[in-house]
């Protein structure tokens, strides 16, 4: 159970951060779009706290070295699946691009 | 010419093959027994610490053999530190004995 | 400065990679089976009762009776209790070795019937054990040769690692990044996949891996500042190992100690935890005492054991607080990170498959260089044709290797004399088959044949033992023998993934005209 909530927390942290970065972002939303410096560091900041809070709740239930081997372990199956769906399916994952623009709308206002 | 080149070429470089290999196995060693040599009240603890900071070593060795410029500065690096980890490791004994 | 740097670093990557790449592969392949040991050995000894529900006292008393009749002269018993993992009772002893009557001082392990007590007889297997030991001794030399092989594979291993880092310069920027059928691109951008994502791994599996037999590669160093000799390194090894005690006294009286009284008193104070373990040390001397280990998912410390000694008063108890010396404390750490024992079901995949992402790595690493190579020119030289063939016959050789070591296990004859040897003779057989078949065939599709060949053998696999045990995939998935229905669904698993490779590979002979230009696989 614990495990599974470690590897959605990944999950969606290194999606975060693999849009953080312009090729893989236009490789998700379009051939040439970029995303804005704001939502760079949403994104950025988003991934990163994700995976800081999953590293957080592997240190905090086995212990710091067990709960490292945890964190990276998952981490190492997780960026596997994240290289697959940006290969093969990166619409999956468009709608974080989407949600962090509305973000921005909202925010602008 | 380009021949002789060449072959001289593969010379230096079969030289350095062989610096990295064995005097960075030598040098592990000599340095796994300098730092076995330091002071303090676990003499055997010291001595695992000192193979296991040999791998380290001889892996930083291998690099730098094949970092620096031309085979002659690898051959002078080898030596000076082969020189300098056995003046140490007389030293350390020195101090041991008294 | 920078370039010829980079340059250089670049040389070194390579050959250090190249040099002993089968060896590393090799190495990589089956050392990460070792992860499943118990769970291979296991399926190999189908013979085996699992002892569902028996109580940890009625499992002792059966061991004890046996223990007392098969081995009263032993100096040392240990019976393992019904674990997730092991779930039967096993009895173990050090048989002294007698000169006159040409016994050999040796361990033996031997299964219990849980319903009858009796020694439950199984085949001659070689097991899981050895299965994993070959990831080190190399089975057909002799050990140190092993030793010393396996340890400068790790050497160069390692300067592949940090040379790699060095040379890989956007390791950030192409964290994410894989551009699939680019051809040589996209071989590089795997070869990055599988060596950046588990790098930590990595880098601790190889490091450790040479730290571990560090006393036999750096030996000169233990002559010089211990002593030379084998009883001098045996006993720096008991000296470095040395563990720290806290040591309390217990209610049990002196007279009252015996396998019960220890294994109650030690349920006390562990509440959390099962019994894996149970152990007479020492047995019939004046430093005989009893062992009770726990099952060790606490920590990657693990040093869950109490020991119980007779004193004058009362028995004392003394319970393991961690390594003496703080090097000793950091091998320890880093041993059981690579041994992996306490890793629980979920982690042990994830080392399993990080294993074989190093597997990948080294495999993906040389077929990027004789891309390279046989890129150079219209007919490669000889030499690099038959390394390219021979890298094919390796590299899906060895799993089929194994697929086939498995299934010796379940054909060669039960009663056949020297049977366990002969498993490790199939595999080994089976492996330079491989090789052989790609230097003497001519035919292009090698990789096709030798993929559908491996999705054959780990497709066979579960039917065999369906033919040939009572543990066929319906009676374990009946009877909930989740580790045997478990082992049969990842064979057929393993055929998926080959058969899967083999399709895609199959494209570059059928597929469009781009595949043609260029093969996906050299």
């Amino acid at each position: 159970m614990l495990i599974t909530l470690i590897l959605i927390l990944l999950l969606f942290g290194f999606a975060l951060l693999s849009m953080a970065m312009h090729r893989h972002y236009s490789q998700v939303v379009g051939s040439s779009m970029h995303p804005v410096r704001q939502q760079l560091w949403l994104l950025r900041i988003g991934g990163t706290g994700l995976n800081l809070f999953a590293l957080f709740v592997c240190v905090f239930s086995w212990g710091v070295s067990r709960g490292l081997v945890y964190w990276f372990g998952s981490a190492t199956m997780v960026v596997f699946i994240v290289i697959g769906v940006l290969t093969y399916r990166p619409r999956w994952l468009r709608w974080i691009c989407r949600s962090v623009a509305y973000k921005l709308q909202n925010s602008s206002k | 010419m380009s021949l002789s080149t060449k072959s001289a070429q593969a010379f230096a470089l079969g030289w350095r093959v062989l610096l990295a290999l064995v005097g960075g196995f030598a040098i592990a060693n000599l340095a796994a027994i300098a730092i076995s040599q330091l002071p303090g009240d676990n003499k055997v603890d010291s001595i695992v610490a000192g193979m296991m900071w040999g791998f380290v070593v001889y892996t930083l060795v291998v690099l730098s053999v094949f970092a620096v410029r031309t085979a002659l500065r690898a051959t002078l690096l080898v030596s000076t530190l082969t020189a300098l980890l056995y003046g140490l490791i007389h030293l350390l004994s020195v101090s041991e004995a008294v | 400065m920078k370039a010829r740097f980079r340059q250089s670093m670049g040389w070194l990557h390579t050959w250090s990679g190249v040099v002993f790449a089968w060896l590393l592969y090799f190495i990589f392949v089956t050392g990460s089976l070792g992860y499943f040991e118990n769970e291979i050995d296991r399926w190999m000894k189908p013979e085996i009762v699992t002892s569902n529900g028996i109580s940890d006292k009625q499992a002792i008393d059966l061991a004890m009776v046996q223990l007392g009749e098969h081995a009263d002269d032993a100096s040392q018993w240990y019976v393992s209790l019904p674990t997730s993992r092991d779930p039967y009772i096993e009895i173990s002893w050090l048989q002294p070795g007698d000169p006159e009557k040409q016994v050999r001082r040796q361990w033996y392990e031997k299964p219990l019937e849980p319903n009858t007590g009796d020694i439950t007889s199984i085949r001659d297997t070689s097991g899981g054990e050895t299965l994993y030991r070959l990831h080190y001794n190399l089975h057909y030399v002799p050990p140190l040769v092993g030793y010393i092989l396996t340890s400068l594979a790790g050497m160069l291993m390692l300067i592949g690692l940090v040379t790699g880092v060095i040379i890989h310069r956007k390791i950030f920027a192409e964290f994410f990044t894989f551009r699939s059928a680019k051809g040589l691109r996209s071989w590089l951008d795997i070869h990055n996949v599988f060596s950046v994502l588990p790098l930590p791994f990595h880098l601790m599996i190889t490091y450790s891996g040479v730290m571990l037999l560090m006393g036999v590669t750096m030996s000169k160093v233990i002559d010089s500042q211990y002593g030379e000799g084998r009883q001098m390194h045996r006993q720096f090894y008991d000296a470095s190992q040395l563990e720290e005690y806290t040591t309390l006294v217990t209610e049990i009286l002196p007279a009252g100690l015996n396998v019960d009284t220890a294994l109650s008193d030690a349920k006390q104070r562990v509440t959390d935890q099962a019994i894996s373990f149970v152990g007479v040390i020492d047995r019939g001397t004046d430093t005989e005492h009893i062992e009770i280990w726990f099952e060790t998912s606490e920590g990657v410390e693990f040093a869950s054991l109490l020991k119980y000694h007779a004193r004058a008063e009362r028995v004392e108890v003394e319970i393991a607080t961690g390594k003496a010396g703080q090097a000793a404390a950091v091998y320890d750490l880093l041993e059981h990170l690579h041994e992996g024992l306490f890793a629980d079901i979920y982690l042990r995949w994830v080392y399993f498959l990080c294993g074989l992402f190093g597997a990948a790595m080294i495999a993906s690493g040389m077929i990027i260089w004789l891309k390279k190579q046989t890129m150079k020119e219209a007919t490669p030289p000889l030499l690099i044709s038959l390394i390219v063939r021979l890298n094919r016959g390796v590299l899906v050789g060895l799993p089929i290797a194994v697929g086939c070591y498995f299934l010796s296990n379940r054909l060669l004859p039960v009663d056949m004399s020297g049977r366990a040897a002969w498993e490790m003779h199939v595999l080994f057989a089976a492996l330079v088959l491989c090789c052989l078949y790609c230097l003497i065939n001519r035919s292009q599709k090698q990789w096709l044949t030798l993929l559908w060949g491996a999705a054959l053998v780990y497709f066979v696999i579960p039917l065999a033992n369906m033919l040939t045990t009572h543990h066929g995939v319906i009676n374990s998935l009946l009877n909930a023998d989740w580790l045997m229905f478990g082992f049969d669904l990842c064979m057929w698993l393993f055929a998926a993934c080959f058969g899967l490779a083999a399709a895609v590979v199959s494209r570059q002979y059928t597929g469009s005209d781009v595949a043609k230009k260029e093969p996906l696989v050299c």
